[in-house]
């Protein structure tokens, strides 16, 4: 049993990668029935999802995939057409699929109950292929019809299969006519026309050529026929035709005895599909748990600490002072290997939201098309992890309260299909992901109206308040209500929480928006997680560190310089009006007459917040260094204004600056 | 005082099961918490002081690499602080590190005493709760050699008034 529990977790890992393959699969085969690469890819991934299960004894799992297997393997020999209903129900497949695993996860028991599902996909199957096994049981392996029919020679067989497309099928029909029917030549021409029109007509009696003067031998046409429409529609063409009274019909094989020919086509054909349905191939990659990856980076980080302090130790040698720079030079190195190997392409996550967007728009009856940029951008794994949560809150966002119904686009001029796009790139020592939609945008003055109501700002704020910090409001938790519950996240996720999360990871998210045209989160979140440049200072007595990534720069400011605007403290930069705090009041530390800002000269930290630039007065300005960011404590949740620690190089704790909403 | 003593975790004699437990001054009482919770007692080193936090959060200290949050035990239990009469008194300051609910929390006592056995079904409530201690954070006490334990509720101590706050 414990040694499943390594299958397990194997078993995992490539269910996981099979379900995408299947749902992403299944959304192209929608778009485009008749791809063989993809019908392929689809049945690979259905029948390596069997054998796994059977493997895992997985008794109910291995049912459904088999039954889905099957379903995948008729279609793909075109023995049953791909419509709507087809992929609704295979989509409830992996659906189900899905659940399985997760209670696989949570329980080990594959008990789901699909017995419905099964009886449902059991009925197609065997509908479309009834009169398969029928006719089979009909057929004779060389293909003489047999009967009534026109025979088919093996040379016949040859051409046929020679100029036949793939979805065509070789038909022997039989037409019978009233023996009362006035004008049978006509007839009989007017069904060798229909039957030209179904496909070709390889042989008929009588020919078409004769078909004017011929006698009509029993009153029927025989034809031999090629089409690739079903044996339904194909009598339903001549059953339109007057005066008919009977049709017979048979759908013939062709495969010949003589099968040096058909091979040779037929492995031409195997091999190319093969080979272009690489879609799921295997690179050469290897699989690495997370879990060591986390250990390598704290391991790297540990190592820059100490090598921090060793610069510290400042021993008077050369050898030291030879060996420090190598030393900073390899962890570095090491840094950045490590870093790149905990990228992942941002891909991987969005490929779950076509058939997010795609159920979510059939279901509130929205057309919408989903467009999705940047899939290559590299995240480090663990943000990637964290985003998913955020990013479906905001789409489901963007599908129910964004995008209009059809109707309502077209009474404001809009095109129909409403667009959303998810877009990632990086820009600078950041990444940006954009969700926009070009639906209904937000009402300013209603989130305004929630936001007094609540409580959560007074009506004085608000006429002080630009349009655009209005709107961040909708992330003031309390405000988040409108949100039926949701099938999927019923995690209680709100805006607040996609903040909190978004700023958890060291980002910061903003709306733009505007009534009726559309709305724009924009999501930006650094590069790296865990290794940082920080500018070190003193406040208090104590040191604190601050992302270089938050400052836009620092100046020692000469207490003349300080002016005063509406009753702030503010310095006038190259044109920029800047305020002013005294660092100690984003700590609620205590002032008292000893304000930083009455001193000569002060050393002070521009930096940038919530859009905006402020300046810090600190005690002293410090000096430039690499940290690496702890966490600080879950004990310890959300400290205003602080976001990590780090440990400088006496082994002490400094804090981290959080500076996003000191403004 | 002396070393904890090293014993058995639990030992049965004639006078029923007993727990070990761990006892430490805080102010002029004793208290007592479970041993198995206490991962280590070290001496403080400089606690950096974290803003915005409750008064009960002295602040945090790194721990080998992994910073950690320090809490004020005398604060936390709503007892007047003391003077502290000599400097001798800072030399017997101790952290106990406790492991909680997956996190390492360190306290702040006044010293730390030895690790004893209490027989577990004589931890009786409190009927006279003298110091004002809330009541959940008290488990109950017990006497021992003369001296009352009064043993807490780690549990409750750290986390019952966080839960008030509606995490």
């Amino acid at each position: 049993m414990s040694d499943n529990n390594e299958y397990l977790e194997m078993f995992f890992a490539e269910s996981e990668e099979y379900l995408m393959i299947l749902n992403d699969n299944i959304l192209k085969l929608e778009n485009d029935p008749e791809n063989m690469e993809v019908l392929n890819s689809l049945f690979r991934a259905a029948h390596s999802l069997k054998g796994m299960a059977a493997t895992m004894r997985f008794n109910n799992l291995t049912e459904l995939t088999h039954k889905m297997e099957n379903m995948l393997d008729q279609i793909r020999n075109h023995k049953m057409k791909v419509n709507t209903e087809i992929i609704d129900l295979l989509f409830a497949g992996i659906d189900f699929i899905e659940e399985t695993v997760k209670q696989i996860k949570d329980d080990g028991s594959d008990e789901i109950d699909f017995s419905d599902y099964l009886q449902q996909l059991e009925k197609k199957i065997n509908e479309d292929s009834t009169e398969e096994v029928i006719t089979a049981e009909k057929e004779e392996v060389e293909v003489a019809a047999g009967g009534d029919y026109l025979s088919v020679s093996e040379d016949d067989l040859q051409t046929i299969n020679e100029n036949k497309k793939e979805l065509d099928s070789l038909f022997a029909v039989n037409v019978y006519l009233d023996s009362d029917t006035q004008f049978k030549q006509v007839r009989a021409s007017m069904i060798l026309k229909a039957a030209g029109e179904l496909g070709h007509v390889f042989k008929s009696v009588p020919k078409a050529a004769e078909v004017e003067e011929a006698e009509l031998e029993d009153d029927k046409v025989k034809i031999l026929m090629i089409s690739n429409q079903d044996k339904e529609n194909i009598v339903d063409e001549f059953e339109g035709i007057t005066d008919v009274s009977e049709i017979k019909i048979k759908k013939l094989k062709t495969e010949v005895k003589d099968n040096k020919k058909q091979d040779k086509t037929k492995k031409s054909k195997k091999s190319s599909s093969s080979s272009s349905s690489s879609s799921f191939e295997v690179s050469s990659s290897v699989r690495v748990d997370i879990g060591k990856l986390d250990k390598l980076m704290n391991m790297i980080g540990e190592l820059l600490i100490n090598k921090t302090r060793l610069e510290a130790l400042n021993i008077d040698s050369e050898g030291f002072k030879d060996v420090l720079p190598q030393l900073d030079r390899v962890t570095m190195e090491l840094h950045h290997t490590v870093m790149q190997i905990r990228m992942e392409p941002i891909g991987v996550m969005f490929n779950r939201f076509p058939r997010m967007i795609r159920d979510l728009s059939k279901s509130s009856e929205k057309e919408i098309d989903f467009i999705m940029e940047g899939k290559q951008t590299e995240l480090d794994r663990s943000i990637i992890d964290e985003l998913g949560d955020p990013l479906t809150h905001l789409l489901r966002n963007a599908v129910d309260h964004g995008i209009e119904k059809p109707a309502k686009r077209v009474k404001k001029g809009k095109d129909k299909t409403g667009t959303v796009n998810l877009r990632a790139y990086q820009k600078g020592s950041e990444i940006i992901i954009e969700v926009e939609d070009d639906g209904d945008g937000i009402n300013v003055d209603k989130v305004v109206e929630k936001a007094i109501d609540k409580d959560v700002i007074t009506q004085k704020e608000i006429e002080e308040m630009e349009r655009d910090k209005k709107l961040q409001l909708i992330f003031e938790p309390g405000l988040s209500t409108n949100e039926k519950v949701s099938n999927v996240s019923g995690r209680g996720v709100g805006m607040d929480v996609v903040k909190r999360t978004i700023e958890s990871l060291d980002g910061e998210i903003y709306i733009r928006s505007q009534e009726n045209e559309g709305t724009k989160f924009v999501i930006s979140l650094p590069l790296t997680l865990a290794i940082q440049d920080a500018l070190m200072v003193k406040i208090d007595g104590e040191i604190f560190a601050i992302p270089l990534s938050a400052i836009s720069e620092t100046l020692m400011i000469q207490s003349e310089e300080i002016k005063q605007v509406k009753g702030y403290d503010v310095i006038v930069l190259r044109d920029k009006t800047i305020p002013l705090i005294d660092s100690r009041e984003s700590l609620n530390i205590e002032i008292g007459d000893d304000s930083y800002i009455k001193k000569s000269e002060m050393p002070v930290v521009i930096v940038k917040s919530s859009g905006k630039e402020i300046g810090l007065i600190v005690e002293e300005l410090l000096y430039q260094q690499e940290i690496v960011i702890k966490s600080l404590s879950n004990y310890l949740d959300n400290v205003k204004n602080i976001s990590g620690a780090t440990i400088i190089g006496d082994g002490e704790v400094a804090l981290i600056l959080d500076v996003r909403d000191i403004a | 005082m002396a070393n904890p003593k090293k014993a058995n975790i639990l030992e049965q004699d004639n006078t029923g099961l007993k727990e070990q437990y761990l006892t430490f001054n805080v102010g002029s009482e004793i208290y007592g918490l479970k041993l198995e919770q206490a991962k280590e007692i070290i001496k403080p080193p400089k606690v950096t002081n974290v803003p915005n936090t409750e008064e009960y959060i002295l602040g945090v200290i790194n721990l080998r690499g992994q910073v950690i949050p320090v809490i004020n035990l005398k604060n936390k239990l709503g007892l007047k602080a003391e003077f502290a009469a000599e400097d001798n008194e800072e030399k017997t300051k101790k952290i106990v590190v406790i492991n909680i609910k997956d996190m390492l929390i360190g306290l702040y006592v006044d010293g730390v005493n030895e690790v004893i056995n209490l027989p577990v079904d004589e931890i009786e409530g409190v009927s006279d709760n003298r110091q004002g201690i809330r009541e959940e954070f008290i488990q109950g006490v017990s006497s021992f050699e003369d001296a009352l334990i009064i043993v807490l509720d780690i549990d409750n101590l750290l986390f019952s008034e966080k839960e008030e706050k509606g995490a």
